[in-house]
C-alpha cells in the first residue's frame, strides 16, 4: 500500500486521526486527555513529516518515532500553542521566549530561508565533507501561513479565492482539486465541455512549469543557450495563458463558465511550441556534453521510491506508471499516453518533461471546444471529500470536511510533502555544485507545501 | 550538408533574441541609464519570499529572460543582505519569515531602500488575518515603495523599480 497523507482533525470529544492509503482510508480515534499516536514510520518513511506536523497542529505525542523536531514551528513559536485545535482562537502569538530548534545537530552547515536554488523561502541542512554531499534535507514551513486554519468555518465561495492563491506555479491545480469536491458535495456531475476545458488549463500549466524547471535546470548546469531558449518559451507560455483567460496565472479560470477559448491564439501558441520543442530535441540529441551533466546525477533506485511511496515526475523516472491521469476515463478518450523512464536521474526527469509537454500540447490540440451553455452546482451537502489531481509537480490531494455548506476541516497534501523528504537520499554522494541542478529536477513547491 | 545548414538557420531562429514592445524597450532605456548613473551600472537586489503563493518570485524570475533582459539592465540578485542596495519583499510577512526581514533589514546598507511587492503585501490579496501572519509590511518596515498587483506582471515590476530610482538624488 502506499501512503498518501495522515492528518488529524479535532472532534468535540476525541481527536480523529485520518491515513489515507492508495487502497483504503483508515481513521483511528485518539482520547483529548493524554494524545498519543503510533507511528507509523518505519513500515512508511514519508510518514514522519505527516506526524511531526500532526504534534506541532494539535500536541498529539507520537509514539516510536525517532524524528520528534518540530515541523512547522520555527525557532520563534511558542511551544505551547497547538494552532489547529478548536481552543486556539487568537490572531496573533505571544511568545514565550524558548527557542526551538528543527536541526539535525551543530556540524551541519544551514542553508537559507534564502538559496541560490530558487527564490521562494525555505532551508536545508548541508553535511559535507570537502565537495561531496554526506546528508542533506530540507527544513519546510518557512513561510506557514495558517492557511488551514483560516479556512474553517468560511464559506466555499469565501475559500474559493485563498484556495486559488495557495501556489502561484499550480493555482490551476488547486482549484480543479476544489471544484472537484464542490462537484462531490453538491452530488451533480461537471458538463464534459466543462470537463475539457479545465482539463485544457490544467496541461497548460503543466506545460509551463515543466518549461520553467527545464529552463532552469539548463542554468544550473551552465548551458546557456538552454535557458534563454525555455524562458522565451515560457514568456510566451504566460502571455498567451493572461490572452486566454485575461491573468498570467490564471487565478480564476476554472469556474462553470462554459465560453468557447480563444481558436486562433491558442492554436498558434501550441503549434508554435511543438515546432520549437522538435527542432531543440533535434540540437540536444547528439550534444553529449549537455547530458554528461545530467546523466547520474540525483540518482534515485525504484526501491526508494517505492519505499518513500514518492509522486509524479520522481516516480516515473523509475518507470512506475504513477499518475492520476491514467485512469481518468477522460484523459484516455483523450489518448494519454504516460511517460516513463528507467534511471532515475536528472537526465530521466529532464527527458519525462519533455515528453510530458509533447503529451499536453497533443491533448490540448483536441480538446478546443466552442459550446457554450451555463451550469451552476447548486447547493453543497454535509460530508468528507477527497479529491486527487495529478498536476504539474505530481499527484495533488484535498480533503474538505463541510458542515452547513461551511468548511469544518480542510487538509491538502502537495506532491512536494513527499518529494522533498527524497531529497536526501537523490543528493547523497553527490558533488556540492550538482545541488542546484538536483533541487531543479525534482518538482519542489515551498508555497503549497508550506501552508 | 544541407541538413546542417538548416539546422544553423533554425537554430539562429529559436535562439533570436525576442523584440521588446515599445513601452518595454523606453523602460528598459530609462532604467539602464538610471541603474548607470546611481549604481556604477549595477543594482543589488536581495529578494525575501516572506510567505507568498510564489506567483511573485515567478514574475521577478521572469524579468531575467532573455525578453525583459533584467541582467544586461545591470540588476543582480544577491544571497547577503549586507551586499545588497535594495532588499525587495513579497508576500504575507509571516510570523515565521518575521525575523528573517527584520534581521535583512538591520544588515542592508545605509540608505537602506525598501520595495514592497504584490497585494499580500498590503494585505489585499483575498488572504485573512491569522495567528501565522505579522501584518501589513509598511507597519514593520520603512517601504519606500511599493509595486501593487497578485502579482505584478515583469513590466510593473521593472516600472516600479524605475520610479523609486528616479526620485532617488
Amino acid at each position: 500500500m502506499r501512503l498518501i497523507a495522515r492528518f488529524a482533525k479535532e472532534q468535540k470529544e476525541y481527536f480523529e486521526i485520518i491515513t489515507i492509503y492508495d487502497k483504503r482510508v483508515v481513521k483511528e480515534r485518539i482520547n483529548k486527555v493524554t494524545p498519543a499516536l503510533l507511528s507509523i514510520a518505519k513500515e512508511y518513511p514519508t510518514a514522519v513529516w505527516f506526524e511531526r506536523k500532526i504534534t506541532d497542529d494539535f500536541g498529539i505525542e507520537i509514539l516510536y518515532s525517532n524524528d520528534k523536531r518540530p515541523l512547522l514551528k520555527h525557532e520563534h513559536f511558542p511551544k505551547s500553542v497547538y494552532p489547529m485545535r478548536k481552543s486556539f482562537s487568537k490572531l496573533s502569538l505571544e511568545h514565550d521566549g524558548e527557542k526551538l530548534d528543527n536541526s539535525i545537530g551543530n556540524h551541519g552547515v544551514i542553508l537559507g530561508p534564502t538559496v541560490p536554488y530558487h527564490l521562494e523561502s525555505a532551508q536545508y541542512q548541508l553535511f559535507n565533507r570537502e565537495r561531496d554531499i554526506l546528508h542533506f534535507e530540507v527544513m519546510p514551513f518557512y513561510k506557514y501561513r495558517g492557511i488551514e486554519k483560516m479556512l474553517e468555518g468560511m464559506s466555499l465561495e469565501e475559500a474559493k479565492p485563498i484556495v486559488s492563491r495557495i501556489s502561484g506555479a499550480s493555482t490551476i491545480a488547486y482549484q480543479l482539486a476544489y471544484l472537484d469536491i464542490q462537484v462531490q458535495a453538491s452530488k451533480k456531475r461537471l458538463p464534459f465541455s466543462l470537463q475539457i476545458k479545465h482539463m485544457f488549463f490544467l496541461e497548460f500549466e503543466r506545460t509551463i512549469n515543466h518549461l520553467s524547471d527545464l529552463g532552469l535546470m539548463c542554468q544550473f548546469i551552465d548551458f546557456k543557450e538552454g535557458f534563454s531558449f525555455f524562458m522565451k518559451l515560457l514568456e510566451e507560455g504566460r502571455e498567451t495563458m493572461s490572452e486566454l483567460t485575461g491573468d498570467r496565472f490564471a487565478f480564476n479560470v476554472i469556474d462553470m463558465d462554459r465560453s468557447a477559448i480563444d481558436l486562433k491564439k491558442a492554436y498558434g501558441f501550441i503549434r508554435h511550441l511543438e515546432k520549437e520543442l522538435l527542432w531543440f530535441e533535434k540540437w540536444i540529441k547528439t550534444k553529449y556534453s549537455f547530458w554528461k551533466k545530467l546523466i547520474q546525477q540525483g540518482v534515485i533506485s525504484r526501491e526508494e521510491v517505492l519505499e518513500l511511496g514518492l509522486v509524479g515526475l520522481v516516480a516515473r523516472s523509475v518507470n512506475l506508471d504513477l499518475d492520476r491521469r491514467t485512469d481518468d476515463k477522460l484523459y484516455r478518450e483523450y489518448s494519454f499516453v504516460l511517460a516513463q523512464e528507467g534511471i532515475g536521474d536528472a537526465s530521466a526527469r529532464f527527458k519525462i518533461r519533455l515528453t510530458e509537454i509533447h503529451t499536453s500540447l497533443r491533448m490540448m490540440r483536441r480538446v478546443l471546444d466552442n459550446r457554450v451553455l451555463p451550469f451552476f452546482l447548486g447547493s453543497f451537502n454535509d460530508g468528507e471529500y477527497y479529491s486527487y489531481i495529478e498536476s504539474s509537480g505530481g499527484e495533488l490531494m484535498m480533503y474538505m470536511e463541510i458542515i452547513d455548506e461551511k468548511i469544518e476541516r480542510f487538509f491538502v497534501r502537495d506532491p512536494s510533502f513527499l518529494n522533498a523528504q527524497a531529497l536526501s537520499r537523490c543528493v547523497k554522494g553527490n558533488e556540492i555544485d550538482t545541488l542546484g541542478l538536483i533541487i531543479k529536477s525534482i518538482p519542489l513547491n515551498f508555497s503549497a507545501n508550506d501552508l | 550538408m544541407y541538413e546542417l545548414f538548416q539546422n544553423k538557420i533554425n537554430q539562429k531562429k529559436s535562439m533570436a533574441k525576442p523584440k521588446a514592445d515599445g513601452e518595454l524597450s523606453r523602460l528598459q532605456r530609462l532604467l539602464k541609464g538610471e541603474i548607470k548613473r546611481k549604481f556604477s551600472s549595477r543594482l543589488k537586489l536581495y529578494i525575501i519570499d516572506a510567505g507568498s503563493c510564489g506567483a511573485c518570485e515567478l514574475e521577478l524570475q521572469a524579468l531575467f529572460n532573455p525578453l525583459y533582459d533584467a541582467k544586461s539592465l545591470g540588476l543582480e540578485v544577491v544571497y547577503d543582505a549586507r551586499e545588497a542596495e535594495v532588499l525587495l519583499l513579497t508576500g504575507l510577512l509571516t510570523e515565521n519569515m518575521y525575523p528573517i526581514c527584520r534581521d535583512a533589514y538591520e544588515q542592508l546598507r545605509e540608505p537602506k531602500h525598501v520595495i514592497t511587492i504584490g497585494d499580500c503585501m498590503m494585505f489585499h490579496a483575498p488572504f485573512k488575518d491569522n495567528f501565522a501572519i505579522k501584518g501589513q509590511a509598511n507597519i514593520h518596515f520603512l517601504a519606500e515603495r511599493h509595486i501593487v498587483g497578485c502579482p505584478p506582471d515583469p513590466k510593473a515590476l521593472l516600472r516600479g523599480i524605475l520610479k523609486h530610482l528616479e526620485q532617488l538624488p
